[in-house]
């Protein structure tokens, strides 16, 4: 940094500050690799990883394997009208199984597992496994979308609530003092009340409150850590403007935490988000939570339909795991004191 | 340590082992949610939106006139037979009406017609709202003592039969001797009523048989029967529609010439010694409780759904009974708004909806479909001979008839669909121009999100696919339900909607409320003279057989004007331990659950 | 200390009047009223309506709702509930918060019990199977669907095996027969009474513990032998004032929810524990307890467990003060209606004066559960002094 100060004007200070990009790129890829190295140390990560992979074929593998059912299994009224191209693709919100079963009598829904529906078929005949799948995309925008809105708010908020303290400091803890207070569930119910909650809403009000919550506390207390670093005051005194601290050598120090909480912030939104459809309260198509509140609102029991409650209840904990474990695995990148001696 | 844990832990259980109630005749029954309140001017008041106050609390009380159990005719209850008829006297209209004696509140006191007499008093000094409502409309000016054993009602005008039997003389009684002192106090009070309803009440004084046990709030309330306060009531209904009572001091019957069969005889009790009512808020559970046996029978706000039926029907011991619903989903149009006040508009698209195939294929017969707004199992005043649009036709000749129907009343296309009926099939048209030249514009139908209702959801997710294969620019959106509610009653802005009526009673004064062009619940401006004449005077009818032709001709004419495209109902499905009670009548209106569970009349088997 | 106190006090003020005035403006701009709820029946014409509008005070301008709010709020008046019109909120709170308090808290309590002891135990052992397996475990349960669990165990257990009742917290026909005056509620205030006589006999044996003239042994008596001195005479009290059944009854229903609430939770606690031991156990003092030879399960129990107590009694004061906002998904599946469902309900149905009154009460006990984190901080860290936070 002293380095590119130094430098007045001219060429020269492009060739200096290319070679301090490359510099850069090279300090950046040793620090990736010796991050990854203590990441992959633990197992606990590699599984989530593995697991998310898994999801991520899951989602993108949907239009592909859907098609198997296509045309066949949707009724001839509800092609009509349809644009040719999209109806090659099971519609897992309209589609409706009609077709006889062995006996040439149609299906009675909601159907067991079977082969042609490996995860059964819902009270309005439409098939789980490509409602699990369908949704696994939206999940991932929406876990993903919501979680990077907090806690890049969080970051932020933090980092300039360490730096500069004062009144800015104690508005922003008192924000955080009074979303701590909310009682987070209900009022995420009352909204739902107030607006038509759908997926883009509810990640915004997710990411707004984790992003202005409990997360800022904890990266402003990391990030004064940070500003009492004798190079902080030697950045100071060397002339770097605030947001030049704030964002050369604030942040880039204390986004290890942030990535953490990036990880665990997508298992609280999808989480919250599959708590919300779970009682009705959420205004989306489909969605894992959505598939066991069809089965509670036509009134099939665990008992009577055991997979409407399993599969999306499994579906969920995995994801929502596969995320945690991952976060747990960059724990021991946030906290060196938990490496292996 | 470990050891005194174990002692602690035996002591606890020794304790846990006390033996329960003994052989008491309990009826136990399982409900959704915890009445609010013990005063009944309440719970028929503000407290009228909780059915579990109805449920609790109504067989504790009676009305002068009710409906019968199960065939919800008017018939009388604490009334020594029929109403007098109307006396003109000088600018009043006067009826007498003779009451039973020997029937005691359960503080020892005779009903008599000062309970009467007082109970009308304060809900007219009160101006009670809720269910009292009806029961005092502005014709009814005062009632008066004659005797002790008879009333006379004064009235500005002779009423329809809506008015008077099916409204004022259906008000649930109350104690006089019991409730005089806080009349008085709450008049002298800065707001009378809300210190009438707020009255804690700690002893209940009630009729007929029953009365209040004990109440924990979030878990149980349980109702006793007081053994020396039997009537004895026996109701005998005929196969030809005949009812008679029998009881005490009354001796009554009605609606057909004796001789024909006896289909049903209901006797009241109460046989049992007291009900239960437990309070499980999660209906899983509740079902769980009834296969358990924990429970004998329950009573839920939303009624027992199509998958419970399922898993209940293969149970032993439980009897699921399916009865049809007092209530019907619809989609209306805003009449207020051009194109969707021109009648064939309505009719294409009545026509272009098959209810048959959402209902039972799309939906697996979790409803029934219909197409009036008044449902079918309100057999004597359902007209089963009123216009089905696009009846029994494909969907191929559905277009076809929709297309034509948008064609005579001025509508083109830009795009014309081209029906092929000969081998039933069509090719979707597109670019609707409205009859005054203007492209049509994108419309909303509004409907309830999956999430809260997912039948309706789905309604409106076909009815968008079919108005857009004919070329109609639609979308179904789902909304919160209060917006919904917003939209539709206050702000009135809003294409389409679909939504729901549930229908207190029988008498179909409803159609009144919904279509009138002044109706109080007419909500899409729809305006119709040759229907206003109809309804009024089925209004102001005192017959029930022109009632009934009235009710039939306005229901004629609803199904060509179409303000309301009725839908579907949903069957009431009770489920009960047929090896615990029985009930006497099965088939009924709403199910037995619109009469929740007749614990006066229900026996223990076992 | 005191010039702290005042200055966080006002704070709570001041973020209870943010709080309050949010959620009273949040219903003001929700669509519809509570008198919605009316336009289902048929019979309530828009002119009754107009006057029960009036009625609820509707129809006034909305600063003076407002300010009525704010009143209400800050006197302790809550008004009156227009969903269960005419009953008083506080009365509706009333009802609801001894079995809320008695279920959630007790839940809390054993799984952050559970959680600690699996914690230091795995910290200890870590890399161990015990410690892959316990920690796989916890963290599948952490990540747990709730309702899943939840369903799953009421079948299970409630149903498949007959184990424990399926729903509620007592059996009707045991309180039928009890006696004039004996309430639920009552009985769950004298629970509450027990547990806080417990919690003070056992802190005044602590501190008699503490005294530095008595042995190890004695010590380990007075802390050990006294509270289980005290359950015993509660129980043998409880027994013999004939309310034991009942108790028991409670006790028994509470079983279920608890267990399931346990399973869910205890994972944090525990992962929490753990990372915190293993800080601890990096520390300088514990490495020269381990110099000294000192045995492995003192240095685990007396020098590395107290200082890794304090993260994890934090989280559990914080968590405390959402005990009364209770918890819709248990309280609606379990049926144990509580506070979290009367917030639910009111909300819903916009029950203004009830929601507002719900969410203000949990409000303030979540503001003092901050306090008094702050302050415990505090006492039990010499690191960190008032005057710094």
């Amino acid at each position: 940094m002293l380095v590119k100060n130094s430098i007045p004007s001219g060429s020269d200070a492009k060739i200096i500050s290319e070679s301090l990009w490359r510099i850069r790129l090279n300090l950046l890829q040793q620090a990736w690799k010796n991050n990854w190295q203590i990441f992959t140390e633990k197992k606990i990560g590699l599984v989530g990883l593995w697991i998310i992979g898994f999801f991520i074929l899951l989602a993108i593998s949907h239009p592909i394997l859907m098609a198997y059912w296509s045309s066949q299994e949707l009724p001839p009224e509800a092609m009509m009208g349809h644009n040719k191209s999209l109806a090659d693709v099971y519609d897992p919100i309209r589609g409706l199984d009609l077709r006889p079963g062995k006996d040439m009598m149609p299906l009675s829904h909601p159907a067991a597992p079977s082969w042609r529906h490996p995860f059964g078929t819902d009270p309005m005949g439409r098939d789980v496994l490509s409602q699990i799948m369908y949704s696994a995309r939206i999940e991932f925008l929406f876990g993903v979308f919501s979680a990077l809105l907090s806690v890049f708010l969080a970051t932020l908020v933090g980092a300039v609530s360490a730096y500069f303290g004062g009144k800015i400091d104690a508005f922003f803890m008192r924000l955080a003092d009074l979303v701590l207070t909310l009682p987070f569930l209900p009022f995420l119910i009352f909204l739902s009340s107030l607006l038509t909650l759908d997926l883009f809403k509810l990640g915004l009000v997710l990411g707004l409150l984790g992003g202005f919550g409990g997360r800022t506390i904890v990266l402003k207390s990391q990030a004064l850590s940070i500003k009492v670093r004798p190079y902080i005051e030697a950045a100071k005194i060397a002339g770097g403007s605030h947001w030049h601290i704030i964002f050369r050598h604030i942040i880039p120090n204390i986004l290890p935490l942030s990535f953490f909480y990036l990880m665990l912030g997508v298992t609280s939104a999808v989480m919250s988000e599959a708590t919300l459809s779970f009682l009705g309260l959420l205004q989306a198509p489909i969605s894992w939570g959505l598939i066991m509140n069809f089965a509670r609102s036509f009134g099939y029991s665990f008992y009577e339909a055991w997979w409407l409650y399993l599969i999306p209840g499994v579906t969920i904990t995995l994801f929502c795991g596969s995320f945690y474990l991952v976060g747990r695995g960059l724990d021991t990148l946030v906290n060196p004191k938990l490496r292996k001696r | 340590m470990r050891k005194f844990f174990i002692v602690i832990l035996a002591v606890i259980l020794v304790f846990g082992m006390t033996s329960l109630a003994g052989a008491e005749k309990i009826f136990k029954v399982g409900i959704g949610e915890d009445p609010t309140t013990l005063n009944m001017w309440s719970a028929l008041g503000p407290g009228e939106s909780s059915m579990y106050n109805y449920v609790v609390l109504n067989d504790l009380y009676d009305s002068i006139y009710g409906i019968c159990y199960p065939s919800y005719n008017f018939v009388p209850r604490l009334a020594q037979g029929d109403p007098g008829e109307f006396v003109q006297e000088g600018e009043y209209y006067t009826s007498i009406v003779p009451l039973r004696k020997g029937i005691f509140w359960s503080d020892g006191n005779e009903f008599t017609a000062d309970d009467v007499v007082f109970t009308y008093q304060t809900m007219i000094d009160f101006d009670l709202l809720g269910n009292w409502s009806d029961k005092h409309p502005d014709v009814l000016v005062k009632v008066e003592k004659v005797d002790d054993y008879q009333v006379k009602y004064y009235l500005k005008d002779e009423p329809g039969l809506a008015e008077w039997n099916f409204g004022i003389l259906q008000a649930t009684i109350m104690p006089k001797a019991n409730w005089e002192g806080v009349v008085e106090e709450a008049v002298k009070q800065d707001n009378p009523t809300q210190y009438l309803y707020s009255h804690d009440v700690k002893d209940l004084v009630t009729i007929n048989g029953l009365d209040f046990g004990k109440w924990e709030k979030g878990a149980f309330f349980q109702t006793v029967a007081v053994k020396d306060f039997r009537t004895g009531d026996v109701t005998r209904i005929y196969e030809n529609g005949r009812h008679e009572i029998e009881g005490l001091d009354l001796n009554w019957s009605a609606y057909g010439e004796a001789g024909s069969e006896l289909k049903y005889e209901i006797a009241e009790g109460p046989f049992v010694d007291s009900a239960i009512y437990r309070l499980y808020s999660n209906q899983e559970a509740m079902i769980m409780a009834l296969k358990k046996g924990d429970i004998d029978y329950l009573l839920s706000a939303q009624g027992l759904t199509k998958g419970f039926r399922r898993e209940l029907e293969g149970t032993a011991g439980i009897e699921v009974v399916t009865n049809p619903s007092n209530g019907f989903r619809y989609m209306c149009f805003n009449r207020a708004r051009y194109p969707f006040n021109i009648m064939e508009f309505n009719q294409a698209v009545a026509t272009l909806i098959d209810r048959d195939y959402v209902m039972n294929q799309v939906l697996q017969g979790a409803g029934v479909p219909l197409a009036t707004a008044v449902p079918p199992g309100n057999s004597y005043w359902y007209n089963p001979e009123v216009k089905i649009w696009g009846e029994g036709l494909t969907r191929a000749q559905r277009v076809d008839e929709a297309v034509k129907l948008l064609a005579g009343a001025g509508f083109t296309w830009e795009v014309k669909p081209a029906v092929d009926l000969e081998n039933d099939t069509y090719n979707p048209g597109s670019g609707i121009v409205l009859p005054n030249g203007e492209k049509m514009q994108t419309f909303e139908i509004l409907t309830p999100p999956a999430g809260y209702d997912p039948m309706r959801a789905t309604w409106g997710l076909w009815i968008q696919l079919w108005l857009q294969d004919i070329g109609f620019p639609v979308i179904a959106r789902p909304t919160q339900f209060n917006v919904i509610l917003e939209k539709v009653n206050q702000s009135k802005d809003y294409d389409a909607y679909i939504l729901g009526w549930g229908l207190g009673g029988s008498y179909p004064d409803h159609l009144d409320a919904f279509f009138a062009s002044d109706g109080g619940h007419n909500r899409n401006d729809f305006k119709d003279p040759v229907f206003d004449t109809i309804i009024k005077s089925f209004m102001k009818a005192t017959e029930i057989e022109t009632a009934r032709e009235l009710a039939f001709e306005a229901q004629e004419r609803l199904a060509i004007t179409l303000p309301y495209i009725v839908l579907f109902s949903t069957p009431i499905y009770d489920a009960y331990r047929k090896d615990v009670i029985e009930f006497p009548a099965k088939e009924v209106l709403d199910g037995i659950q619109g009469f929740y569970g007749v614990p006066r009349s229900v026996q223990i088997i076992n | 200390m005191g010039a702290f106190l005042l200055k966080r006090t006002l704070h709570i003020f001041l973020i209870l009047f943010l709080f309050v005035s949010l959620t009273y403006l949040l219903f003001q701009v929700t669509p519809g009223s509570v008198v919605d709820k009316f336009l289902g029946n048929p019979k309530m014409t828009p002119e009754i309506i107009a006057k029960i509008r009036a009625q609820f005070g509707l129809d006034d301008p909305w600063y003076v709702q407002y300010f009525r709010y704010l009143k209400n709020v800050f006197t302790g008046q809550l008004g009156i509930s227009y969903s269960q019109y005419p009953t008083p909120v506080w009365d509706i709170l009333k009802d609801r918060i001894p079995r809320t308090l008695v279920l959630f808290l007790s839940s809390r309590v054993i799984s952050f019990y559970l959680g600690f002891i699996l914690g230091k135990i795995i910290a200890w052992k870590r890399g161990s199977l015990i410690d892959t397996s316990t920690t796989a475990v916890g963290i599948t349960f952490w990540t747990m669907y709730y309702p899943l669990l939840a369903i799953v165990n009421i079948w299970l257990f409630g149903f498949l095996l007959g184990w424990f009742p399926i729903n509620g917290f007592t059996n009707p026909l045991l309180w039928l027969n009890a006696p004039e005056g004996l309430t639920v509620n009552l009985i769950f205030a004298y629970m509450i009474l027990t547990g806080f006589i417990f919690l003070i006999l056992w802190m005044i044996a602590w501190l008699i513990a503490k005294k530095p003239e008595l042995s190890g042994k004695t010590k380990k008596r007075i802390i050990y032998i006294s509270p289980l001195m005290v359950v015993i005479i509660a129980v043998l009290v409880w027994g013999f004032s004939g309310y034991g059944k009942y108790a028991w009854d409670i006790i028994y229903h509470m079983i279920l929810p608890i267990f399931t609430l346990a399973l869910i939770s205890f994972g944090g606690t525990m992962l929490l524990t753990r990372d915190s031991m293993m800080e601890t156990i990096q520390e300088d003092y514990v490495m020269a307890a381990r110099a000294k030879g000192l045995p492995p399960k003192l240095i685990r129990d007396k020098y590395a467990a107290r200082t890794a107590l304090l993260p994890v009694v934090t989280s559990l004061t914080l968590s405390l003060g959402f005990v009364l906002s209770g918890g819709v998904i248990t309280e609606s599946l379990f049926s144990w209606p509580g506070l979290g469902r009367t917030l639910l309900d009111a909300a819903l149905m916009q029950d203004v004066p009830l929601a507002i009154g719900a969410f203000a009460f949990t409000g303030v006990f979540v503001l003092i559960a901050h306090l008094v984190v702050d302050i415990l901080y505090a006492v039990l860290d010499p690191r960190i002094s008032i005057e710094t936070i």
